[in-house]
């Protein structure tokens, strides 16, 4: 040490900095504090970048309406349905040669349509079975499937009415002599009521304990199959009758038969 | 010594950052491999299910309805318009040698390949009669299209090639059944208590009723529901075994069909 020295002088080589050193230590270190900065600017963006990603993904999750802005449009729900009009239809007014399979009706409005009541379609001549609206709501393109085909060679007509059944829009075309080889639409459609007409516990099953498992055989008709021996039928049967009760439905609407599974 | 670290240190940190999320996101992501041969517009190619390419099952009929449907979901285009999502179109050039260009890389040899592209081409409609909706092969013809590959056989006067609809099939043969691929098609029953098994062909309703299908029996699930592999035709023009309706098949809407 330098005897010379001043005692409050700092001591260089210990790397203390004093006011009187900063210029050297920008001098010295510019590189790293230049990147450093950078970096700290750069990290601040992508966190602000993921919480901007985070909240977008959360609305389109909860609404498939969602538009890619962070303000989530109002639900069905909330909306009231304006008055609109029909911009343009599928098939078009005067279309000739349209299929007469499961066609999908296609229309688009002026103002989005809010829920599926806001809007009907009447066939003339009507259909053999319904149409399905298999859009989104709200939404501006309505698409609604004929289930079960159209008439071959036939001339259609469709009204589109507003809620209060007032006739908004009337359109024509007519089918081809093609019908569709099937019509799968449909039968998605009646297998599922089959189940929810008459095996309204179908969707909780299979259903199995230790001592036994539930499956229909019939319309409201359950087999109970007994795993093993020495079962009380008569405690399974009001155990089972308790289960059905706690899923909604009446246990005095179905028939239960036992089978021994072992 | 002191400088590098401090200059390391902020290099890497810029990397890091520099790299997107959603890149290291893909990177980590599980990949799926679907040739895309045929598919000049170059449209995301559809992974096909596992289970189908895998061939788990152990029946030869339903083996080739799952790689038909395995061809089907690499070939087709999407989506359509006015079809529930996601549907695909399958008319564009070169549709016809990327079928056959799966089912070779799935093992089938030429001649079995030309007989099913011979009876598939014979099977398109019109898909909803919407204009540029392209076209796709509808129940009956699927089912065609699988004994075509199974039975290695084309006739074009086979049963299921010359019937319009599906429901011809029980108005003309729930009696005495029929012939198709070389093989007599025998009547089980209809509805609840038939014993099905997978592989026998299920048609419900007759023609003319607006509600009549055809498919094949892909699992039986319990006493009275399956699962079919069907086409949808113009519904979205998909081959599947999972229905948009999330629903399975009631058994005792159908008639059912075994090859003796």
């Amino acid at each position: 040490m330098d005897d010379n020295a001043h005692p409050l002088t700092p001591i260089n080589n210990l790397n203390t900095v004093t006011p009187t050193d900063r210029p050297n230590f920008f001098k010295r270190y510019w590189l790293q504090l230049t990147l450093l900065i950078i970096a700290g600017i750069l990290s601040l963006s992508v966190i602000i970048l993921v919480i901007t990603q985070n909240r977008t993904s959360n609305n389109s999750t909860s609404s498939p309406t969602t538009t890619a802005t962070n303000i989530p449009l109002p639900t069905s729900n909330q909306l009231v349905q304006q008055p609109f009009k029909i911009l343009s239809t599928s098939p078009k007014d005067q279309e000739k040669n349209v299929f007469a399979g499961e066609l999908v009706i296609s229309l688009t409005t002026d103002v989005p349509i809010v829920a599926s009541s806001s809007l009907s379609l009447e066939f003339t001549p009507p259909l053999k079975y319904y149409t399905k609206f298999i859009s989104s709501f709200p939404t501006k393109t309505v698409m609604a499937q004929v289930l079960g085909g159209l008439d071959t060679n036939t001339r259609y007509s469709i009204a589109a009415k507003d809620k209060t059944g007032k006739k908004i829009y009337i359109w024509s075309f007519t089918t081809s002599s093609d019908v569709g080889q099937g019509h799968s639409a449909l039968n998605s459609e009646l297998d599922k009521q089959t189940f929810e007409t008459y095996y309204p516990l179908e969707k909780y099953f299979p259903y199995s304990t230790n001592d036994y498992s539930l499956g229909y055989v019939d319309h409201f008709k359950v087999k109970i199959t007994l795993k093993h021996p020495g079962l009380n039928e008569d405690t399974i049967l009001n155990e089972v009758k308790a289960w059905v009760k706690s899923k909604g439905v009446d246990p005095s609407t179905h028939q239960f038969i036992f089978v021994k599974g072992y | 010594m002191k400088k590098v670290p401090a200059s390391l240190l902020s290099i890497l940190t810029i990397t890091l950052l520099l790299v997107p999320p959603a890149a290291l996101a893909q990177a980590t992501a599980t990949s799926c491999v679907v040739s895309k041969v045929g598919n000049p517009a170059g449209n995301a190619p559809q992974c096909a299910s596992t289970s189908v390419t895998g061939g788990t099952s152990s029946n030869a009929f339903v083996k080739t309805a799952e790689d038909i449907k395995a061809a089907y979901d690499a070939c087709g285009k999407s989506p359509i318009d006015g079809t529930p999502s996601p549907g695909l179109t399958f008319e564009y050039p070169g549709l016809e040698t990327c079928l056959a260009n799966t089912l070779k890389s799935l093992g089938y040899k030429d001649d079995q390949v030309n007989n099913f592209i011979t009876r598939q081409g014979n099977s398109l409609v019109s898909h909803s009669g919407q204009t540029g909706s392209g076209q796709c092969t509808e129940c009956l013809g699927y089912v065609g299209e699988v004994i075509a590959l199974w039975s290695n056989m084309s006739d074009p006067n086979q049963t299921l090639n010359t019937l319009p609809t599906a429901g011809s099939v029980n108005d003309l043969y729930s009696s005495s059944g029929f012939e198709a691929g070389g093989k007599h098609w025998v009547p089980l029953g209809t509805g609840l208590g038939v014993a099905i098994q997978p592989g026998d062909i299920a048609v419900a309703g007759s023609a003319g009723c607006g509600c009549d299908h055809i498919g094949i029996v892909h699992e039986v699930i319990d006493d009275i529901s399956m699962n079919l592999i069907e086409s949808n035709g113009g519904y979205d023009c998909r081959v599947t075994t999972v229905r948009a309706n999330g629903s399975t098949s009631a058994r005792e809407r159908y008639t059912y069909y075994r090859a003796e």
